[in-house]
């Protein structure tokens, strides 16, 4: 994959935001030497400290139109602009967007004194809660890539295995019967304030939580989640000098990361996850799909290994790659390259860290939903039902994409 | 380009098998002999100590910060002396803490209701650390659990193993807190070679131990770390809270630096373990669905 990467000898070219903000962009060639000279720490570590914007425009997987075309030529992108396809939330005008959250608030009021129409959560509106917590002044820029994936070459995420599936389906069939909330294990991980998305899905920034903070220390990288931890990463001289790894029994939610220096590069090896946990893929929903409410890694997190490699390609810029190896979860390996951007609005003074999360310790959102599923059981063993089915049609794609991976691989022999 | 653990660190990687109770002997041994006219190591481009490592302290604390004897702890006949209470002297400076009358009351309340879990006031009532929520200052400084401090340049990160807390501290200038939190707001400055940290903002959540004994939204801690050897930092905590108590008072002990081969801060991310406990009775009553 790497050698792909080195192969495309494509620079990303600076590219700017059409909308307010200074962004400009990110990227070049993966391995080219683009003549940076990565700064520093005083005890002579490349320095990859900051705040950094960890959001990104870039699909996971490559819409179907750009075939195996790794980057959009500039036009493509100004028409996507165009479209749409990229928005800011604010303009920067505190005032407007306050008064807007006012209007939300008082249109809100207005409906939870209209009559109750028989939908469940009818007094939410939804949108003045995310406004809310979306708000933010400044975009991150916009790279060239067509997809956040960049190996295999289609740029899609690689089908799970046979087993996989199975187990899949066992879990569905052990789950039927089962409400919506008949305790706390029927709701997600994110819900039950254990993980957000796992990683490595988390390491990228969402439009609520778009920040990742880097503190270095002699042989020691941090990174500041927004989700109520910090990864301490143990780094070494070289991968001979590594901590040693962890053993077998000892398995943790957000796994066991060791790291050490490739040049200039941060490489970081992370195993030991537990079993259950909702990562390898980004964002809402793993392989098990985002429309349901338990949607777990389908794999046991044995055999699942991340290798991130984190490398400042600019003052501003550091690129973000990882790979996922599981060979009993996915048929083939998959590798991701994105863009984090140093946070301008940190740069200027005005955010000097990033903010407690406090999920769980008012997490009174799970007593309600147990609550609830007990009050009317029968509506929750419903909707839980409908989740099911949702996930039973995915489970069927799933296993189409593997029969399509399957006799595309044996025509090729 | 990178610098291994550098000189200071050799006489530990010799000593790297040495077990923790020795280590803290060894400590103690050092604390006497050298006390403050220890020259710590700098951190390299500052003129400050080295804080980095892995420390943690070894007190009955968080049972109760005052004097406290053997006990049989809550369940003595599920748990036998697992869940007995180790005897343990004050950590408090003069031994005891200094409660208006009337706040007296409630901490005595706290710690009758220390394991009552009431849905209707999930985080207002009980001993948070049976819930797995977020310690606070200073009790996340004397759990039994170790903690990690990353020291950069202009500001120090403390990694918390306990229910995976954390804390950032600018080291230099001060902010304000935007709303108040379990960990607090902390802003750090450097008073010679002690490490002095302002926390405020803080809920009136969290608990100072599993006596009962809290604080309010009031509350401000100034925190101070000094190296006293390779081996130990002193901890010292200064309590100020006028909705809770007379005066400002003090509690300090040693924080040990964990030497162990191979060591990382494993994850205690407690969430799952406490969800049967804090959630349990909402099932119950059905006989379990589970």
């Amino acid at each position: 994959m790497r050698q792909r990467l080195c192969s495309t000898g494509m620079a990303v070219v600076a590219l700017c935001c059409l909308c307010g903000g200074s962004t400009a962009v990110a990227g070049q060639g993966a391995q080219t030497d683009n003549g940076y000279a990565t700064p520093r720490t005083p005890w002579g570590d490349p320095d990859l400290q900051g705040m950094w914007d960890t959001r990104t425009y870039t699909p996971f997987e490559r819409p179907a139109d750009f075939g195996t075309r790794e980057f959009m030529t500039e036009d493509e992108v100004a028409e996507r602009e165009r479209l749409g396809l990229r928005r800011v939330i604010s303009d920067d005008d505190d005032d407007a967007v306050a008064q807007e959250l006012v209007q939300q608030d008082v249109t809100r009021y207005a409906r939870s004194d209209a009559p109750d129409d028989g939908r469940p959560g009818y007094r939410i509106a939804g949108a003045e809660y995310n406004a809310f917590w979306s708000s933010d002044p400044t975009a991150p820029p916009l790279s060239l890539r067509t997809s956040q994936i960049v190996d295999p070459p289609d740029g899609r995420l690689p089908p799970l295995t046979a087993r996989t599936l199975d187990t899949w389906g066992a879990r569905e069939e052990l789950r039927s019967g089962r409400s919506q909330a008949d305790d706390w294990e029927d709701r997600g991980l994110s819900e039950r304030c254990i993980t957000r998305n796992g990683l490595p899905g988390e390491m990228l920034g969402s439009s609520q939580q778009p920040l990742k903070e880097l503190v270095q220390a002699p042989g020691v990288v941090s990174i500041v989640m927004p989700y109520g931890y910090v990864r301490v990463i143990a780094v070494s001289a070289d991968r001979e000098d590594m901590l040693a790894p962890l053993g077998s029994t000892i398995r943790q939610w957000n796994g066991d990361s060791r790291g050490y220096w490739d040049g200039d590069t941060l490489v970081v090896e992370t195993a030991n996850f537990k079993e259950t946990v909702v990562n390898a893929v980004p964002a809402h929903g793993g392989p098990f799909g985002g429309s349901s409410h338990v949607h777990y890694y389908p794999g046991d997190g044995q055999t699942l290994r991340l290798t991130e490699r984190f490398r400042r390609i600019a003052d501003n810029t550091l690129e973000y790659q990882y790979t996922v190896e599981d060979p009993e979860v996915f048929v083939e390996v998959f590798s991701t390259v994105n863009y984090f951007t140093l946070d301008p609005w940190a740069v200027e003074g005005n955010q000097d860290r990033l903010f407690e999360y406090a999920c769980h310790e008012h997490n009174y959102g799970m007593v309600n939903a147990i609550r609830a599923a007990r009050v009317d059981r029968d509506w929750a063993l419903g909707e839980a039902a409908r989740e099911a089915s949702i996930r039973r049609r995915e489970l069927g794609e799933k296993r189409e994409q593997l029969r399509e991976w399957v006799d595309t691989r044996d025509a090729a022999r | 380009m990178m610098r291994s653990r550098s000189d200071r660190w050799s006489i530990w990687r010799m000593g790297g098998i040495v077990g923790m109770a020795v280590t803290g002997l060894l400590a103690a041994h050092l604390a006497i002999a050298q006390d403050e006219s220890y020259a710590a190591p700098r951190l390299p481009g500052t003129d400050h100590p080295d804080l980095n490592g892995i420390w943690q302290s070894f007190t009955t604390a968080n049972w109760d910060l005052q004097d406290h004897g053997a006990d049989a702890g809550p369940f003595p006949r599920q748990l036998g002396v697992w869940g007995a209470q180790p005897p343990g002297q004050s950590i408090v400076l003069g031994g005891e803490i200094p409660y208006r009358p009337e706040a007296l009351a409630k901490k005595q309340r706290n710690f009758s209701e220390r394991l009552v879990v009431d849905h209707d006031n999930v985080n207002t009532v009980g001993d948070p650390e049976a819930k797995c929520y977020l310690p606070g200052v200073p009790r996340a400084t004397y759990m039994p659990f170790p903690f990690q401090i990353i020291q950069s340049t202009d500001r120090v990160i403390i990694a918390y193993q306990f229910a995976s807390a954390s804390r950032t501290i600018p080291v230099g200038g001060t902010s304000e807190a935007p709303v108040d939190s379990w960990m607090g707001w902390s802003n750090g400055h450097w008073d010679g070679d002690t490490l002095v940290v302002d926390v405020a903002g803080f809920n009136d959540l969290s608990w100072l131990d599993r006596a009962g004994n809290y604080h309010s939204a009031a509350l401000r801690v100034e925190e101070r770390y000094t190296p006293m050897s390779p081996y130990h930092l002193q901890y010292e905590a200064t309590i100020t809270d006028p909705e809770v108590f007379t005066r400002p008072w003090t509690i300090r002990f040693p924080l040990y630096r964990r030497v162990e081969k191979n060591l990382r801060l494993l994850e205690f991310k407690c969430v799952d373990l406490a969800e049967a406990y804090v959630y349990g009775g909402l099932v119950e009553d059905e006989g379990g669905a589970r």
